[in-house]
């Protein structure tokens, strides 16, 4: 089974609002993949779905084949989840809150010890283990955090805006440590509302309004917006001299001005750019400049939900 | 599944420990209420169910004494009885506090010698009230001295017997009634609290999400609150023997026993609290309502025989009433709880209840 996470149908609704409306996921072992979305997009819902914390009012999430609802044992012991909100004892030390769910996950007092240092070790939290957990920083909790979704070893760990309110040189050691555990085969289940951490994804679904809109890689998702990627080139000559030049080019896909320029969307930017400066040059155009347009995620969100934010 | 639940009880006493607002509560509030009611009680009473007992028939002397008790409103004649036996099995089994008996010859003695004497037997169980009788006894056998009295010499004496009596205290009486309160009041503040604040400090997601069931978690909190409780238990005795030597009749055993009863569906009731409450102020609110209903319909300011017709029906539906009929007469009359059985079916439906009303609730919630 190559899915760890199959979601089929799964409609989530609180009262006549619908969180979630209809969502297919899959999500490959091994994979990174983020879900990407403004506040209330249904991102959080999603994934208290599949770490059981809420039932889905329809749909089915079966999570390493085990039905989330009907055997939410076998799936938790599955999953590590890193909550949004410190949801560990903060009149605990370190140590204790560790051993505590050491315990709950069932591990033996030798492996508890074991995995408990290694992980505080892991997130370079091992000088503090004495202390009480409420009297760590915001970074410290955070990484505390996970180190207690990672004492059972979960294939799955699922981390619900793991860096909101962290700043950025941690936001970065998350991302090592993140992909560290993907190197040694952890898949990850990430949301996120930074589009540039999203690019750290294999995989990103962006959401909005309960739908999931969009799923793919970071570079497939930029080419959806014009169907491929986009050349700029500046060019003394006219639309329908440009047209007639690259109609021979397979690869062209569109050509569509844009002041004193025009934007080529193209199968490839690197295979093409070269064919078609030097096509051009063939027929005497004048090539001031050429670009290969980088769209951001921003751009595919914008022009994704673009959409519903003008109803 | 038993480290998981011991897992939580560690977890729940360690926690416990660190937080000073709740070992207050666990430690402190039993010792103050202790000794608050052991020095500090007093108070008056009417309406005093009692029987009376004319062994001597109706004539002019009998009745005329008759008509002053009645309609004195100290007391509330709820029964005539006909020997000294059956006066003495209605102190027993709590229908009344007191028996006035008039003695066969007593209208002979006082026509012939001028000097008669009345019996007042009360439940000295209840030193209050014991004493409350006896002395209103005496007034009225003054007010009855001087009506008779046309110029002779005319004499009344009071006979006091009192029922086990002899070496009890007010603090006999108030100890089984300030055990019960404390033995409510600690599991099911604690339990309630510490269930809420794990809802509101986001701690019980992370339990949620981790294989622990919904029983190891109301079960592991149970057990560390049990705990807490039964350590209050010993503590509450000691202070009562140490420092007011308070008397104990029955069997501690079953005074443990039921104590311990009464703690489950003490503990149930919290729980079902915590599900409703959203905050841990709710919660403290909640128990401190249910404190302060126990406190005045649990026999604990007056005994409920003493109160309004309508408040004793409500007492019926306070199980620290119920506790109190069961504590108090194994500690000052020494009997067993073979005798109390009703009570002691009354105590095992309200743990059943509230236990499992406090299951279903707590899964409810959860989703």
């Amino acid at each position: 089974m190559s899915y760890i996470i199959e979601a089929v149908g799964v409609t989530k609704k609180f009262g006549d609002f619908v969180a979630v409306n209809n969502l297919n996921l899959e999500v490959v072992r091994g994979e990174i993949l983020g879900l990407l979305g403004p506040n209330g997009a249904g991102k959080t819902t999603t994934v208290r779905m599949i770490a059981c914390l809420l039932k889905p009012t329809s749909g089915k999430i079966l999570v390493d084949g085990y039905d989330a609802v009907k055997e939410p044992e076998k799936v938790k012991q599955k999953i590590g989840y890193m909550p949004q909100r410190f949801s560990l004892y903060e009149d605990l030390t370190v140590m204790e809150n560790l051993r505590f769910y050491g315990k709950i996950y069932g591990l033996s007092s030798m492996e508890r010890e074991r995995k408990a240092r290694e992980l505080l070790e892991f997130v370079e939290l091992s000088r503090f283990g004495n202390r009480l957990a409420g009297k760590l920083s915001g970074g410290m909790k955070q990484r505390l955090l996970l180190a207690c979704a990672l004492l059972h070893e979960p294939e799955l760990l699922i981390l619900d805006e793991p860096t909101a309110g962290v700043d950025p040189p941690l936001r970065r050691r998350f991302w090592e440590y993140f992909r560290e555990l993907n190197r040694k085969g952890v898949t990850l289940l990430i949301t996120t509302h930074y589009m540039d951490e999203a690019e750290n994804c294999k995989r990103i679904g962006i959401m909005n309004n309960g739908n999931l809109i969009k799923l793919g890689s970071s570079i497939e998702l930029k080419r959806s917006i014009y169907g491929g990627d986009v050349i700029e080139l500046q060019v003394k000559t006219s639309i329908n001299r440009m047209e007639a030049i690259l109609s021979g080019n397979q690869d062209v896909l569109r050509i569509i001005p844009s002041g004193d320029a025009f934007l080529i969307v193209v199968k490839d930017s690197e295979k093409s750019l070269p064919a078609i400066v030097e096509a051009l040059r063939r027929e005497n155009v004048d090539v001031l400049s050429t670009r290969v347009v980088n769209l951001s995620l921003e751009d595919v969100f914008i022009k994704l939900t673009g959409a519903d934010s003008n109803v | 599944m038993c480290e998981r639940i011991f897992a939580m009880v560690e977890k729940e006493l360690r926690q416990l420990l660190r937080d000073r607002r709740s070992l207050g509560i666990a430690i402190l509030l039993p010792i103050i209420v202790m000794f608050l009611y052991g020095y500090a009680y007093g108070g008056g009473t009417q309406h005093i169910p009692i029987a009376i007992g004319n062994l001597d028939g109706a004539n002019g002397l009998s009745v005329k004494l008759e008509e002053l008790i009645l309609q004195n409103n100290l007391f509330e004649v709820k029964k005539y009885v006909y020997s000294i036996d059956e006066a003495m099995k209605v102190i027993e089994n709590g229908e009344v506090y007191g028996v006035i008996v008039i003695p066969n010859g007593f209208y002979e003695a006082l026509t012939n010698n001028s000097v008669g004497y009345v019996a007042v037997i009360t439940d000295g169980s209840i030193p209050t009230l014991s004493e409350a009788i006896q002395s209103g006894m005496k007034n009225i056998l003054e007010n009855y001295e001087k009506m008779l009295l046309k110029g002779n010499y005319l004499k009344v004496e009071q006979l006091r017997i009192v029922r086990y009596g002899a070496t009890l205290k007010n603090i006999d009486f108030f100890a089984p009634a300030v055990i019960g309160l404390v033995l409510q009041t600690i599991p099911v503040s604690l339990i309630a609290i510490s269930i809420v604040r794990e809802k509101e400090r986001g701690t019980f997601e992370q339990l949620v999400v981790s294989p622990i069931k919904t029983y190891e978690v109301i079960f592991g909190k149970f057990l560390a609150y049990a705990t807490v409780s039964i350590v209050d238990f010993f503590l509450i005795f000691s202070i009562g023997k140490l420092f007011f030597g308070i008397t104990i009749r029955g069997s501690f055993l079953e005074i443990f026993l039921a104590s311990l009863l009464f703690l489950i569906g003490n503990l149930g009731l919290g729980l079902m609290i915590s599900s409703i409450s959203n905050s841990q102020l709710q919660a403290q609110q909640a128990s401190s309502f249910i404190f302060i209903i126990s406190a005045v319909f649990s026999g604990l300011i007056m005994p409920v025989q003493a109160l309004p017709k309508a408040a004793t029906i409500i007492a019926y539906f306070i199980p620290l009433y119920h506790f109190n009929e069961i504590l108090r007469p194994i500690m000052l009359k020494g009997l067993g709880l073979s005798d109390l059985a009703g009570e002691v079916i009354v105590l095992t439906l309200y743990a059943l209840i509230t236990v499992s009303i406090s299951i279903i609730m707590f899964k409810k919630r959860l989703d």
